[in-house]
């Protein structure tokens, strides 16, 4: 196998009939990060070796992205999570953190939703639990996608240098317009997940803002927190003039907001 | 560098401390404690600009006079404290009962007010949960009586408790509503809540709402972005929002970010803040 990862982090595993593209960097804790809809390692930036300073980083190429072989399957939230617990499998990963972003971040959820055992805490960032949650105007614009729209973005430039079938992008884009349209409503299962969740989005992200504080209310948060009253264990952050590309883009910030949370720890205050 | 002194305004003899130099900056602190809940943030707020707090009437510092503490006579004072120190205008931000004096003074005085900062604060009496409703309407001389044991009364000697807590009772025991005169402020303002805070989440969005925030996504070009910006801090609640570890980093960036930009600046690229 060519691998077109010169620094040679890159390997592939076999699941669930994809060739899956992953790198492993890092030391510490193992935690998988899930990128975003159109991406991949590169462009998910440097969030990745930040986070390789102190976890061992399982970085995914998911289904028909980056590196990673397309099937004859459609993308699901479902596909994607079991591709995941698959993943987890081949490498010999009982348990992990995992951190998506957008797409990622949906995977994620399913990921905990459909596999619990495998996940220890999920780190939500910029994604929607029901296609209810995303902002109208981007709720419009889901049934007037086409393919047409997608091909001269610059993350098909990206695509072509990176696919193991350069000519594969519209049928990727054809299985994400599809993916957009996924009935997804997981209100029921959110409101029974164990797991603790970060949730993190831009004030001014895709998901609406009340339907990112609904996710943390189904979750237990979104009550008042003081000395004596211990916290619920997932947290909700929102990033001040951010949108959802932006998000990614915040390293500090998102770090601040994810190790605190991964290591259990709660800031002293001034009474304290 | 920290330079402390009192000023005369409006009879009162207020205390405040000056922290660097530049473009000047107001920290207003919340009810009970004074000005060092700031501590945290001083360092780094005050790299590039001139870090005022203030200990607000009958609090820390600055003696009780014979008049009623309300939101509207501190903002006053800030606005007489501003002209004392020959300012014309500053950055504010304030923090609980400080976050009520900044909305006041961005209200009844907005040519002072260049950026607006507020934490953890409400814009109307029921923006606060039922039980901080309920522990604010136990503050009287008998509840005071506790503060006597703690680290607070060791950092300001000279505070006079019982009047303190009798006045905190009577102002926060009196209802108001100042979404209108909110939705009118035009200074660029942040909002900053934890996500286990004393202002219930729905009147954290109404608060951002008055501004066309929780509207849309902004959008690759940043277009779509409301008018003032919100940051919920995770894991955090009321008493320790102020000693979130980048909160000072967070403050400094919109602080430092220039006009056309204030309403993305965390679209534009950062600096590596480590």
């Amino acid at each position: 196998m060519v691998d077109k990862n010169k620094d040679d982090k890159g390997k592939y595993a076999n699941v669930n009939g994809l060739k899956m593209y992953y790198e492993v960097s890092g030391m510490g804790d193992p935690l998988i990060v899930l990128h975003g809809a159109y991406m991949n390692i590169i462009s998910m930036g440097e969030i990745i070796p930040k986070l390789a300073r102190i976890h061992k980083v399982y970085a995914l190429e998911l289904q028909g992205h980056g590196r990673t072989t397309d099937i004859d399957r459609p993308i699901t939230y479902p596909n994607l999570a079991d591709d995941v617990a698959a993943f987890m499998n081949a490498v010999g990963l009982s348990k992990a953190d995992v951190f998506g972003y957008s797409m990622g971040a949906i995977t994620g959820l399913q990921l905990a939703i459909r596999h619990p055992e495998k996940v220890n805490k999920l780190i939500f960032c910029s994604g929607a639990y029901d296609i209810e949650g995303w902002q109208p105007e981007f709720k419009n614009l889901i049934p007037q996608m086409t393919v047409e729209m997608f091909l001269n973005m610059p993350f098909a430039e990206d695509y072509r240098k990176l696919a193991p079938n350069p000519n594969g992008f519209p049928a990727l884009v054809e299985k994400l317009i599809a993916l957009e349209k996924e009935p997804m409503a997981l209100k029921e299962d959110v409101k029974k997940l164990k797991t603790p969740v970060l949730i993190i989005a831009g004030d001014a992200d895709g998901a609406t803002l009340e339907h990112t504080i609904a996710m943390f209310r189904l979750l237990g948060g979104g009550i008042m927190g003081d000395m004596d009253n211990p916290l619920p264990d997932s947290r909700l952050a929102i990033m001040p003039a951010t949108s959802h590309t932006a998000v990614i883009t915040q390293i500090d910030l998102l770090i601040a907001f994810i190790e605190p949370f991964l290591k259990g720890e709660m800031p002293k205050g001034f009474f304290e | 560098m920290k330079k402390s002194n009192y000023a005369s305004v409006n009879g009162l003899k207020i205390y405040y401390e000056i922290h660097g130099s530049g473009k000047p900056l107001f920290l207003l602190h919340g009810g009970v404690s004074a000005g060092e809940v700031f501590d945290p943030l001083i360092p780094t707020l005050s790299e590039n600009r001139q870090v005022i707090t203030v200990h607000l009437q009958a609090h820390g510092r600055t003696a009780d006079i014979d008049r009623p503490l309300s939101f509207e006579f501190m903002a006053d004072d800030i606005a007489a404290l501003m002209e004392y120190l020959n300012l014309e205008s500053a950055d504010i931000m304030g923090y609980s009962l400080g976050g009520g004096v900044a909305l006041q003074i961005a209200i009844r005085h907005p040519e002072t007010v260049q950026k607006l900062i507020v934490t953890s604060t409400p814009v109307k009496r029921n923006g606060w949960y039922p039980e901080v409703l309920e522990g604010m309407a136990q503050m009287n001389p008998q509840t005071a009586k506790e503060m006597k044991q703690t680290p607070l009364a060791k950092l300001y000697p000279e505070a006079n408790w019982e009047v303190l807590f009798t006045k905190l009772g009577n102002l926060l025991k009196q209802d108001y509503n100042w979404s209108n005169e909110v939705a009118m402020i035009k200074s660029p303002m942040m909002m900053i809540f934890a996500d286990a805070d004393g202002v219930r989440m729905t009147h954290i969005m109404e608060f951002f709402e008055l501004f066309g925030g929780g509207q849309q996504d902004a959008g690759l070009d940043g277009s779509g972005r409301p008018d003032a910006s919100l940051a919920i801090l995770p894991g955090m609640t009321h008493y320790n929002v102020i000693s979130y570890p980048p909160l000072a980093t967070m403050v400094k960036i919109f602080l430092d970010a220039s006009l056309p930009d204030v309403k993305m600046f965390y679209d534009a690229s950062l600096p590596d803040v480590e």
